[in-house]
């Protein structure tokens, strides 16, 4: 928990993803193009770490949608100084669109 | 706990998914594969996992249109779901306890580095053939067009009057679906043509796409240099000369030249310039044309002589292809109804349209042809199914060995369990010995996978897409497929021994008398993997007899003509500005040049060459014959020059052959098949009678001269009705593109030279295209048969290997379990015969109940290759009994020497010893 994050390229992608407004971590993949096998295991990492914050949809809306319920994830107060140095240290983050601009394709 | 999963599936499956049993069966099987996977998670995470796993799956299903095919690619995308499995298992364990586990497991295979190159030889060669042959799949099938948002593309098609629905459009038709259309934001067309290159060297003949100038906009490619065409380059009558070259040939041709940019290169003899090159890795939209520029569509228009009508012409149906990208919220089948009302409209306006629909379907990895796709795919699933079998013969040898291995552990093992050992503990340490087993092995199969992928790049897929032309190279993708399998084989073949090892009972082992039972039931289980690696191996053998047995058959094949002395070049006329008249002149000069070479026996030419799939097709009437209702007069003909027939050695069964005299001027005359002969004029003579070559009877008349034998023009179709017109008649239709054909006493290698020189001597600037010996050209139509045969039999020979390897394996353990019985038999008078026999049976019965199983597996699957097969049935019997007795004969053998041994054994000793 206490644990410095680690601040690897994916890393700062998949904080600038939440920090736009994605919630999924499928949202996150096709944003960002990290493959799935690294996405989720840095979501739990981030969520150990306290960092994110995950909490499921209700599930009467998935029902309504016809589709399986989904995992949100949320960037917490805490994240914010790693985001930070994330920017600094990967101008190029710049290019991660917000989540409006995906859509949401359910 | 069983009720609470019970209740989280049915929360979750029934009202996941849209209309149609389909969708959901694929989906369901996608949360089955979940669920085993969910077995690596830690059991408290494990139920939240699968649930976030499953939306996972069901998005990236719904992304692509909720299709069978689109499952393909969420299947991909979740092979992270085993990383992120392995991940949460490794975090919640002690980490200090794998690295000791990973260090002993070191340590004990260094100890036995014999067993352990074996091991790691088996699993690398069949995780490395696995790893070929997907990337193989990943370029073809999977991986996204290099283009943005590529799942909003969709293929359009036009359908033929008859028959396929995936047909070529007439540019009037493109113009009309691109304005009419309301659900895409941009339809662009593309043609591909060969075309004459000059820069500083010689003429070459380059494939190039002419497209629309919304072609790059649409796709969304960026330029690697300079800029790309732009609707601007092209306008319909006042074209700009403007080219893109593929990175390929910028890298190829011109070294990667910045210079290259605003240069002139000749297309055809008309200048243009070279305004930018494409991107790396985008070859353009279909899997068999990579162009090597591109021009805009419009310049069409300089090239042909009637450029207006091509542009004009609905009938004229040249554009190969047509893209759209879809707008935002239209899903494909709103697209698709969009495109059917359009198609009904121009039904309305034009009755001459004749009911031709349009098809659209989401833009693959690489778009196909969609019959070739299908052979293509077909093909894939085909090398897929043997590699994996493969990877499970590998697996169950190395299992076997694992388990020898562990009976002479038992005592160890026995001990730790004893200690108390936790049994979850033992058999954890276990698969991690196997998974890093099969770990070093996928890292040695990679290589195998490279050294493969090069001795594959000669051939060539269905639809003669060659395998060099593709672009393969081991990504990430593929990594994390090697990368899964290899974890996926470890826990395969790790975790059987490990749970027969570690069974409780196993605690009799640390007495004297040496835990028989145990021992027993090791025998057992190493017999039922036998038997499970026997029947697959007879399946590969079975499926490598019949491919085998068809390429003979293909090379034996009658195609009706003498393919060994024969050579062919093209010439397109038609582009270097020459006139009928001067193609009829070149034509004769060119033949006349060639026969005087000494050695050629016979020189003719013609539109198609032999095996060009048929001809080019027209609709006739027959004159004193009244077709039946919705009789198809429908027939294919070719245009040859004089002595084609004696050329080819195809026999004239009547009249004559077309000859010198068939000129201009000359009565119009024709020469028939024997299948034709037999349709409209049977047990008649077809001589002198006459047809026309209008469906309304209007055209000229024609009359029949001779009957030639049939020849195959493909190399598994039927003979069809075909009709032989002299060349020089019909200048007019010939020379776009004219082949000559050559025949020689002696090697028709040597021919190739005296075509190219022939050419060369006449008209240097012209390049002579297809040139190659017809025993060349045939083999390109037998490369399915090839490859399958060189890949299934070089496996084939690899898993009697390896089944030599199981086969001595159980033998000799069996002799090393069973001495003191055999020092029984021995003292009490048994002859080495019978105990060879004793000892052999322990193998030779699992042998045959695999065979058994086998020869019943094989039945069952090698129909599903029929399609590539030449006059082999599917359960061919000479296949049939001889694969069962090749591998009978090797076990016998394989059996004989351990069995041997135990013949040798000295009776006081070995019943002195325990």
């Amino acid at each position: 928990m206490s644990k410095p994050q680690r601040l690897t390229y994916p890393t700062a992608m998949v904080l600038q993803a939440l920090d736009r407004g994605l919630r999924h971590g499928f949202d996150i993949i096709d944003v960002t193009g990290v493959r799935s096998g690294t996405v989720y295991p840095l979501l739990r990492r981030l969520e150990e770490a306290g960092l994110v914050r995950a909490h499921w949809e209700d599930v009467e809306i998935a029902r309504r949608e016809s589709r399986p319920p989904r995992k949100y994830y949320e960037l917490t107060d805490r994240s914010q100084p790693l985001l930070q140095t994330a920017r600094e240290r990967f101008p190029a983050l710049a290019s991660v669109p917000r989540g409006g601009e995906v859509g949401d394709s359910a | 706990m069983r009720q609470s999963r019970a209740a989280e599936r049915s929360a979750i499956l029934p009202n996941m998914i849209s209309p149609g049993a389909r969708p959901l069966r694929t989906v369901a099987f996608g949360y089955r594969i979940l669920r085993l996977i969910s077995f690596l998670v830690p059991v408290r995470a494990r139920p939240e996992w699968i649930r976030e796993w499953h939306a996972e799956l069901f998005y990236t299903w719904g992304l692509e249109g909720r299709r069978r095919r689109s499952m393909i690619s969420a299947y991909v995308r979740c092979f992270g779901a085993v990383e992120d499995a392995l991940w949460l298992r490794i975090q919640r364990r002690d980490r200090s306890m794998l690295l000791h586990d990973l260090r002993y497991a070191g340590r004990s295979f260094a100890r036995n580095p014999g067993f352990t190159s074996v091991v790691i030889i088996t699993l690398a060669l069949g995780i490395g053939a696995n790893t070929a042959i997907f990337s193989l799949v990943d370029a073809v099938l999977l991986r996204p067009l290099p283009v943005a948002s590529p799942s909003e593309l969709m293929d359009v098609w036009t359908s033929c009057r008859r028959g396929s629905a995936y047909c070529t459009s007439s540019y009037p038709d493109y113009v009309d679906y691109r304005d009419r259309s309301r659900s895409f934001s941009d339809l662009a067309a593309f043609s591909s043509a060969s075309l004459i290159v000059t820069d500083k060297g010689d003429p070459t003949v380059l494939s190039g796409a002419l497209v629309t100038g919304n072609y790059f906009p649409l796709l969304g490619v960026r330029p690697a240099l300079g800029r790309l065409l732009v609707p601007n380059d092209d306008v319909l009558h006042d074209p700009q000369t403007a080219l893109v070259l593929s990175h390929r040939t910028w890298d190829s041709r011109f070294g990667r030249s910045v210079e290259m940019i605003g240069s002139t290169l000749r297309i055809n003899g008309t200048p243009f310039t070279v305004v930018g090159v494409a991107p790396d890795g985008f070859r353009g939209t279909r899997l068999a044309e990579e162009p090597a520029f591109w021009i805009p569509m419009s310049t069409m228009t300089i090239f042909s002589n009637d450029g207006g009508t091509l542009l004009d012409g609905r009938g004229i149906r040249w554009i190969g292809g047509i893209i759209g990208r879809r707008l935002p919220g239209v899903s494909i089948e709103q697209a698709q109804s969009d495109l059917l009302s359009i198609s009904q409209q121009l039904d309305e306006e034009d009755p001459n349209r004749s009911g031709r629909i349009i098809t659209a379907e989401a833009t693959r990895a690489i778009t196909l042809p969609a019959e070739t796709g299908a052979d293509i795919v077909r093909f894939m699933v085909l090398l897929m199914s043997v590699v994996a079998a493969a990877l499970l013969i590998a697996c169950a040898n190395v299992a076997n060995l694992l388990l020898a291995r562990a009976s002479a552990r038992r005592r160890e093992i026995g001990i730790r369990l004893a200690l108390g050992a936790g049994r979850k503990r033992l058999i954890t340490q276990l698969v991690t010995e196997s998974v890093m087993l099969s770990a070093v092995g996928a890292l040695v199969g990679i290589g195998v996978a490279m050294l493969a992928l090069r001795a594959l790049s000669g051939f060539a897929l269905p639809g003669f897409v060659t395998i060099a032309s593709l672009d393969l190279h081991l990504d990430a993708r593929i990594l994390a497929f090697t990368a899964t399998l290899a974890v996926a084989t470890g826990v395969l073949f790790g975790l059987f021994p490990a749970l027969q090892t570690t069974t409780p009972d196993l605690v009799k082992s640390l007495k004297a008398q040496g835990g028989q039972a145990g021992a027993r039931r090791i025998m057992r289980t190493r017999g039922w993997l036998l038997s499970v690696q026997i029947a697959l191996a007879l399946v590969l053998l079975v499926g490598s007899g019949l491919f085998l047995r068809s390429l003979r058959n293909g090379l034996n094949l009658d195609v009706g003509f003498e393919a060994r002395s024969l050579a062919m070049g093209g010439v397109s006329l038609a582009r270097r500005q020459y006139t009928e008249s001067t193609a009829r002149q070149f034509v004769r000069d060119l033949t006349g040049r060639v026969a005087a070479h000494p050695g050629v026996r016979h020189v003719s030419s013609a539109v198609f060459p032999p095996l060009a799939r048929g001809g080019a097709g027209f609709f006739i009437t027959v004159d004193g014959y009244t077709s039946g209702q919705g009789e198809e007069m429908r027939i294919e003909a070719n245009w040859v020059a004089a002595d084609y027939f004696a050329t080819l050695g195809i026999q004239i069964m009547d009249g004559r052959g077309i000859a010198t005299e068939d000129r201009e001027g000359a009565p119009l005359v024709a020469v028939i098949n024997e299948t034709m002969a037999n349709r409209w004029w049977p047990a008649q003579n077809p001589m002198g009678r006459t047809f026309r070559q209008q469906a309304d009877g209007s055209g000229a008349e024609i009359t029949i001269v001779g009957v030639a034998q049939d020849v195959k023009q493909g190399l598994t179709e039927d003979p069809e009705p075909f009709i032989y017109y002299p060349m020089m008649q019909h200048m007019e239709r010939a020379y776009s593109q004219i082949h000559i054909l050559a025949a020689t006493d002696g090697s028709a290698d040597n021919l190739l030279s005296v075509l190219r020189e022939g050419v060369r001597s006449l008209d240097p600037s012209l390049p002579v295209e297809d040139l190659q010996t017809l025993d060349n050209r045939f083999a390109e139509y037998l490369m399915p048969q090839r490859m399958g045969s060189t890949l299934l039999s070089t496996l084939g020979a690899l898993t009697v290997l390896l089944a030599v390897v199981g086969i001595s394996g159980v033998v000799g353990y069996s002799v090393n379990q069973r001495r003191r019985e055999i020092g029984i038999r021995l003292a009490l008078g048994g002859s080495s015969r019978h105990v060879l026999g004793v000892m052999a049976r322990g193998a030779l019965i699992p042998v045959a109940v695999g065979a058994g199983i086998g020869v019943l597996a094989a039945v069952a699957v090698t129909r599903f290759a029929t399609t590539f097969m030449y006059d082999v049935a599917p359960t061919d019997p000479l296949t049939f009994v001889s694969a069962p007795l090749l591998l009978v004969v090797v076990a016998l053998i394989a059996a004989y020497f351990p069995a041997r041994r135990a013949t040798k054994i000295n009776a006081t000793e070995a019943l002195r010893t325990e």
